[in-house]
């Protein structure tokens, strides 16, 4: 009896795990050439940048809300960081010299913590839902891009594409070593800190947390500072990947792909629930779908079906398990 | 040698036209070569950016005509994405990638994601100052945007002064503003008509992005307001097809205006016709596709970039070939049928 409760246990804590691993195993005997160090460092580094989206919008659902603003708050960001870190020798944005790489990735990730704070204020003081006040800062960020630039930010310096294309003892991408940091930042918060068990206590019950002494709004709006940190973050990692910073493109529709890695990874969309390892695992299940799909010609939209078919089925299997809880 | 060449053409649209149009097809092909057959999926997105899918179902054809083993990717309109196609291409062994690039500004981490993989950008051209980066393993194919836009400036001085109006009102259809080829044909074509002395007033400029049913919504509301001009200058046909069918929404006669395009798509071609359209030019969605897979063949086998294609090669940079451009009018239309 014990056992039998032991097994169902460790499925239901490792059973992401499993899916992921079933996956790999399926797609590798399908498509051998899959399974290559070369792929599969290509995997990682194609999902690095949601990965951290992903690492920061799970901390907004596990305090029971959402973050819509992330793509475009990382393509703000990419073109505000990259417009500092233009050579000379080409068109420049901005008639300045080249800033020194920490400098761009500065101003990138400053721009994420203002528009952080804001979406932390407004959730937090103003009461506003969190899908209407990020999906607010979506549209208002996306259009500052765009008025920041019209064009394209391109002819970057080597040192500010590091973080985004750069690799470590020559073969250890340093973009994958950054989305392996924000994941150990994050699993320390959640696993470690107290901020960590007030996020877990606002997104459980906010009345209860409040009586028990927590400062509710001030973890709101660390919670969406942290979110739009990492999604600034990404911003940068993409223009250093993409040699470019593009107003219209650079993260676009992220967000949903963030979420989706979440959610997938055991994120309780009602809040109170989450754990980064199986966010970690999220994303990598949405990497294999996204590079082991492609590999075995299936069509592109049928992918995002499939896609679309594992968040449903992730969602309903969350909330039946917590209304067996309850 | 062809059996075994395989090129993977990175394809990049616009996610939201793929969204808008609903449909997509994809279909089994086999390589028309002798010996070993191959069969090689493709992806055919059947998208609003119809140009483009013109061009894929073309290097489609012409991959199989060479006997080559080609796959098709769609990158969305994701410079990641892209950069991940590439990079799962050489996971692959692929010989060759022909991309399509979202942005110009994109070539440079493109080339390096290729490394010793030989890489074609196709329609879409990087920035000048990453032309220099077009060396050994990496070309570029498309057609000079100064003379699709010289087309259609040269065409319409001599079609006012034919008129004998000096005074021409227009409305700009703009596609993409990221891309190189917007901003010529945008340019060349006012330019040209500036210093032939016509004394040009812009009304209006709509941003549509190449896309049809965009162009057709925004004209739609400009036309409610003003109908006050003569020239409906556009970046492509499918916007020029978006005015047109704008124009016949609101009851007006479409051939009361002078509206140009550029591509030669067959619907431009049938406005022409009809006399609903003025011009567009013809770009050669056939002899790009074909020009980019024979470039990576020959630059597989060591030979000249341009051997066996019909092209020009840039002043500016030798490894990129143009495609020529050809007018379209009514009086050599039928030509083109």
């Amino acid at each position: 009896m014990k056992s039998a409760e032991a097994r169902k246990k460790f499925l239901s804590d490792n059973g992401i795990w499993l899916v992921l691993i079933a996956l790999v195993i399926l797609v590798s005997i399908l498509r051998p050439a899959f399974a290559t160090m070369t792929n599969l460092q290509t995997l990682l580094t194609g999902e690095s940048v949601k990965g951290v989206l992903a690492f920061g919008v799970c901390m907004a659902i596990l305090s029971k809300g959402t973050d819509l603003s992330t793509g475009s708050v990382a393509g703000l960001s990419a073109v505000v960081s990259a417009s500092l870190c233009q050579m000379e020798g080409g068109s420049k944005l901005l008639k300045m010299g080249t800033m020194p790489a920490i400098c761009g990735i500065l101003a990138g990730v400053l721009v994420g913590v203002i528009v952080g704070a804001a979406n932390g204020c407004m959730v937090a003081y103003l009461h506003l839902h969190p899908f209407i006040a990020t999906l607010g800062t979506q549209l208002i960020c996306r259009a500052l891009a765009k008025i920041y630039t019209n064009m394209p930010v391109s002819n970057l310096s080597s040192g500010f594409r590091f973080l985004g294309s750069g690799k470590i003892a020559g073969f250890f991408p340093m973009i994958i070593l950054v989305f392996l940091i924000i994941f150990a930042a994050v699993w320390f918060m959640l696993t470690y800190t107290q901020f960590g068990k007030s996020v877990y206590a606002v997104g459980g019950n906010d009345q209860a947390a409040r009586v028990a002494g927590i400062n509710v709004e001030k973890t709101l709006v660390l919670v969406y500072i942290w979110c739009s940190f990492c999604a600034a973050l990404g911003g940068v990692l993409l223009a250093g990947r993409a040699a470019s910073a593009d107003p219209a493109n650079s993260g676009l529709n992220y967000e949903l792909d963030a979420i989706a890695a979440a959610t997938v990874g055991g994120t309780s969309q009602t809040g109170g629930i989450c754990r980064p390892s199986g966010v970690l695992a999220g994303i990598l299940i949405m990497g294999v779908i996204n590079n082991g799909l492609v590999m075995l010609g299936v069509d592109d939209n049928m992918t995002n079906v499939i896609k679309g078919l594992i968040i449903i089925g992730s969602v309903a299997i969350d909330m039946r398990k917590n209304a067996v809880k309850k | 040698m062809f059996k075994k060449l395989s090129i993977l053409l990175a394809v990049c649209m616009l996610t939201m036209s793929l969204a808008a149009c609903g449909s997509s097809s994809s279909s089994s092909y086999s390589s028309s070569g002798s010996g070993a057959r191959t069969n090689t999926k493709t992806y055919v997105v059947s998208v609003d950016v119809e140009y483009l899918n013109a061009l894929y179902h073309a290097a489609v054809d012409e991959a199989g005509n060479l006997g080559v083993d080609m796959d098709l990717r769609y990158a969305g309109q994701d410079s990641n994405k892209v950069i991940d196609c590439i990079e799962q291409a050489k996971a692959e062994k692929k010989d060759a990638v022909i991309v399509n690039l979202v942005s110009s500004a994109d070539a440079e981490a493109c080339i390096e994601a290729a490394g010793d993989m030989k890489i074609i950008f196709i329609n879409r051209i990087p920035y000048d100052e990453s032309l220099p980066l077009l060396k050994d393993n990496a070309a570029a194919v498309a057609s000079d945007e100064h003379d699709s836009g010289g087309f259609q400036g040269d065409f319409l001085v001599d079609y006012f002064a034919k008129k004998g109006q000096k005074d021409v009102k227009y409305v700009l259809l703009q596609g993409t503003p990221d891309l190189v080829h917007t901003v010529l044909r945008s340019e060349v074509p006012v330019q040209k008509m500036t210093d032939a002395g016509i004394n040009l007033t812009e009304v209006k400029t709509i941003m549509a992005d190449y896309n049809r049913s965009n162009a057709a919504a925004a004209m739609e509301e400009f036309l409610k307001e003003n109908k006050d001009f003569d020239l409906v200058l556009s970046n492509n046909d499918a916007m020029a097809m978006g005015a047109i069918q704008a124009m016949k929404e609101l009851d007006i006669d479409p051939a009361d205006y002078t509206i140009v395009g550029i591509d030669g798509l067959s619907d431009a071609k049938n406005a022409i016709t009809k006399g609903e359209m003025t011009m567009t030019v013809f770009q050669s969605y056939e002899g790009q596709a074909k020009g980019s897979i024979q470039a990576a063949v020959n630059m597989l086998d060591g030979k000249d970039l341009t051997e066996g294609i019909d092209c020009t090669v840039s002043p500016d940079c030798d490894r990129l070939i143009y495609i020529p451009f050809e007018p379209i009018t009514a009086d050599n239309v039928a030509d083109y049928k």
